[in-house]
C-alpha cells in the first residue's frame, strides 16, 4: 500500500468513527421524534426505526387542547419563567460581577469561588428548606416561587461566569471614556458591555436552558396548571398504568424540540460558554 | 456605589447558599412528619444517629459512588477518543457539532423520559438490532436486575459526554505547539507525544471537567427519578432519590434535612479534594 493509501484509509476511518459517534447521539432523539408521530398500535407494531405510514400529528393536538392536556399553558409558565430569570439574573449578576472585578473587592477571588461553590450544592439539599420557607410564606404553586428560586440560584452562576468576560476588558478604556466626561454607568454601557456581549450571550443561554429544563424545584414547589412547568407534567404522565408512549413521546419533543433548535442556532455561544467555564475559569 | 451593585448579589449567596443551609440543619434537629399536625419536636442528634445505621441511606450511598464512578469513567474514555479525533481539521464541523451538542442541552427529566422509551423492550429499536444479529431478545433493560446499573450509566454517559469532550477539546486546542514539535524533531511518536506531552499538560483540564461531573452525578435526581424511579427493588436508588421519598413521601421532613446534610458534606469534602488537586496543578 502506498503512503496515500494509508492516509486515505486514515481519512475514512477517521470520519466512520465520528459519524458513529453522531449516529449514537442522535439515534435516540431520532427514535423519540419518530414515535411521536405514530399512532399507538404502530408503535409496538412496526419496525422501530422505518418511517411512520401514515404518520400523525394526533398526539401533538391532542396535548395540546385544553380538552386533553392543555400542555400550552404548561410551555408558557416554563417560559415566563425561563425569561423572567433570565432577565432579572443576567442584571443583577452582570452588575455585582462588575463590580467585584472593577473595585477589587478584598478577598473577591474568595466570594468568586464561593459564587462557584453554590452551584455545586446539591439540589435536594435546598428544596427542602426552601419548600418549608414557601410553604411558610404562602406562596406554593406561583410562578412568582419558581422565578425567586430559580434567581437567587442563577445569580452566583452569572456573578462567575461573567467574571473571566469583565476581566478580559482593561480598565484603560473605561478611564478614557469617564476622562472624556462620561460617567462610571455610562462607560459601562457604551464600552464595557458591547465586549463582553458575547460572554452575556453565553451565560444567558445557560441560565434560559437551566430555568426550561429544571425539574426537582418546580416539581416539589407546584402543583397545578396554575404555575407546573414542562418537565413537571411530562414527568407525570410517566407514574400512569398503561402508559400511552406515543403521547408521551409527543410531549417529551415538546420539551426538548425548542431547545434543540435553539442549541442549534446558537451553538457556537454555547459551546464558548462551556469550554470557557471549564478551562479559563 | 460598588455596594450597591454587589449587595443584590452577595444576599441571593447568602440566601442560596446560607440560607437554606443553615434552615436545613436546624431542621435536621427536629423530628417533623409534614402529613401530621403535630409540631416538630427537638430530637437533637437523634436522626443523624438514625442515618449512621439506616441500612438504606448506606445501600443508597454505595449505589451512588459505583453510579457515579462508573459514569464518569466511561464519560471520559467515550470523549476522550471523539476529542482526539475533532482536534484535527474536520470538515462539517458544523453539523457534527450541532449533532453532538444536542444530548447535552436536554432536559435530564426529558432523558429520562426518553430513555424510557427507547429501554421499553417492546418496541426498542435497541431490542430489535439484537435481534436482527440473532442475539435474541434482548434484556428487559431497567426491569432487570441485572442489566440496570449498566442501562442506567449508559444513559448518563449519553447525557453527558459530549459536555466532556467539548471540555476535553477546547483544552486541546489550547495547548501550545512547541513541545510537539520539539518532540517531534527528537522522534517520538504520536504515542509519546500523547502519553509525555499531552496527558500532563491536559490534566487541570481533566481535574476541572472531574469535578463537574462528580459533582453532577452526586447531585443527579431526575434523570433516574424517572427513568427507574429508584428501582427495580431499589437497586437505583441513588441518595438523592432517596432523600426526596424520605421529605415528599414519607413527610419525614427533619430525617430528609439530615440526610441531605450528610449529602452536602460528602459533596463539600470530595468538591475540598479536587481543589486541592487542582490547585497543586496549576502553581506548578
Amino acid at each position: 500500500m502506498t503512503r496515500s493509501h494509508w492516509r486515505r484509509l486514515g481519512t475514512v476511518a477517521k470520519y466512520g468513527l465520528i459519524g458513529a459517534y453522531c449516529v449514537i447521539f442522535m439515534l435516540p432523539i431520532y427514535f423519540l421524534l419518530l414515535t411521536s408521530i405514530r399512532t399507538e398500535a404502530e408503535v409496538f407494531s412496526s419496525r422501530p426505526l422505518s418511517p411512520p405510514s401514515p404518520p400523525t400529528l394526533d398526539h401533538y393536538l391532542y396535548i395540546f387542547s385544553s380538552q386533553g392536556a392543555n400542555v400550552g399553558r404548561y410551555v408558557l409558565n416554563s417560559a415566563v419563567v425561563a425569561l423572567a430569570t433570565s432577565v432579572i439574573s443576567l442584571t443583577m449578576g452582570s452588575l455585582a460581577s462588575y463590580s467585584i472585578v472593577r473595585f477589587r473587592f478584598p478577598g473577591s477571588r474568595l466570594i468568586a469561588f464561593g459564587m462557584l461553590m453554590v452551584r455545586m450544592l446539591p439540589s435536594i439539599a435546598v428544596v427542602i428548606p426552601v419548600y418549608v420557607l414557601a410553604r411558610t410564606a404562602g406562596l406554593l404553586n406561583s410562578l412568582t416561587v419558581l422565578v425567586i428560586s430559580y434567581t437567587v440560584f442563577n445569580i452566583p452562576f452569572v456573578v462567575w461566569m461573567m467574571r473571566g468576560f469583565f476581566m478580559e476588558v482593561p480598565a484603560e478604556l473605561e478611564e478614557c471614556a469617564m476622562i472624556d466626561g462620561c460617567s462610571r454607568l455610562g462607560a459601562l454601557a457604551r464600552i464595557v458591555l458591547p465586549l463582553v456581549a458575547p460572554g452575556l450571550a453565553a451565560t444567558a443561554i445557560f441560565t434560559v436552558l437551566g430555568s426550561w429544563n429544571e425539574f426537582l424545584l418546580a416539581l416539589v414547589l407546584t402543583s397545578t396548571q396554575k404555575a407546573q412547568t414542562v418537565p413537571v407534567i411530562l414527568a407525570g404522565q410517566i407514574e400512569q398504568y398503561g402508559v400511552p408512549w406515543a403521547r408521551i413521546s409527543a410531549m417529551a419533543a415538546t420539551l426538548m424540540l425548542p431547545v434543540l433548535i435553539f442549541a442549534m442556532i446558537v451553538q457556537k455561544h454555547l459551546i464558548r460558554g462551556l469550554a470557557f467555564g471549564a478551562v479559563k475559569g | 456605589m460598588p455596594y450597591l451593585l454587589v449587595t443584590p448579589a452577595l444576599v441571593s449567596l447568602a440566601s442560596v447558599a446560607l440560607f437554606p443551609l443553615l434552615y436545613s440543619l436546624r431542621l435536621s434537629f427536629f423530628e417533623w412528619s409534614i402529613a401530621r399536625p403535630a409540631a416538630p419536636a427537638f430530637v437533637g442528634l437523634q436522626n443523624y444517629g438514625a442515618a449512621f445505621q439506616d441500612e438504606r441511606l448506606l445501600a443508597s450511598l454505595k449505589i451512588t459512588f459505583i453510579l457515579a464512578s462508573a459514569a464518569l469513567l466511561c464519560e471520559i474514555l467515550a470523549a476522550f477518543p471523539l476529542a482526539l479525533l475533532l482536534n484535527a481539521d474536520v470538515k462539517g464541523m458544523r453539523f457534527i457539532s450541532t449533532a453532538l451538542i444536542s444530548p447535552l442541552v436536554l432536559a435530564p427529566v426529558g432523558v429520562g423520559v426518553l430513555w424510557r422509551i427507547m429501554y421499553t423492550p417492546e418496541f426498542s429499536p435497541l431490542n430489535w438490532l439484537i435481534a436482527q444479529v440473532g442475539l435474541g431478545a434482548g434484556p428487559r433493560w431497567v426491569s432487570d436486575r441485572n442489566v440496570v446499573l449498566a442501562a442506567v450509566v449508559a444513559v448518563d454517559v449519553w447525557h453527558y459526554a459530549p459536555f466532556v469532550m467539548l471540555v476535553l477539546l477546547a483544552g486541546l486546542k489550547s495547548l501550545p505547539h512547541d513541545p510537539f514539535e520539539a518532540a517531534a524533531m527528537d522522534g517520538a511518536g504520536p504515542l509519546q507525544a500523547f502519553r509525555y506531552i499531552t496527558l500532563p499538560l491536559l490534566t487541570p483540564v481533566i481535574l476541572v471537567v472531574m469535578i463537574f461531573r462528580t459533582i453532577g452525578l452526586i447531585n443527579a435526581f431526575d434523570t433516574v427519578f424517572v427513568l427507574t424511579g429508584g428501582g427495580p427493588g431499589g437497586l437505583t436508588e441513588i441518595v438523592s432519590v432517596y432523600v426526596f421519598k424520605t421529605g415528599f413521601k414519607f413527610f419525614d421532613m427533619g430525617y430528609a434535612s439530615a440526610l441531605s446534610y450528610i449529602l452536602v458534606a460528602i459533596a463539600a469534602v470530595l468538591s475540598m479534594i479536587y481543589v486541592l488537586l487542582l490547585s497543586r496543578e496549576i502553581d506548578m
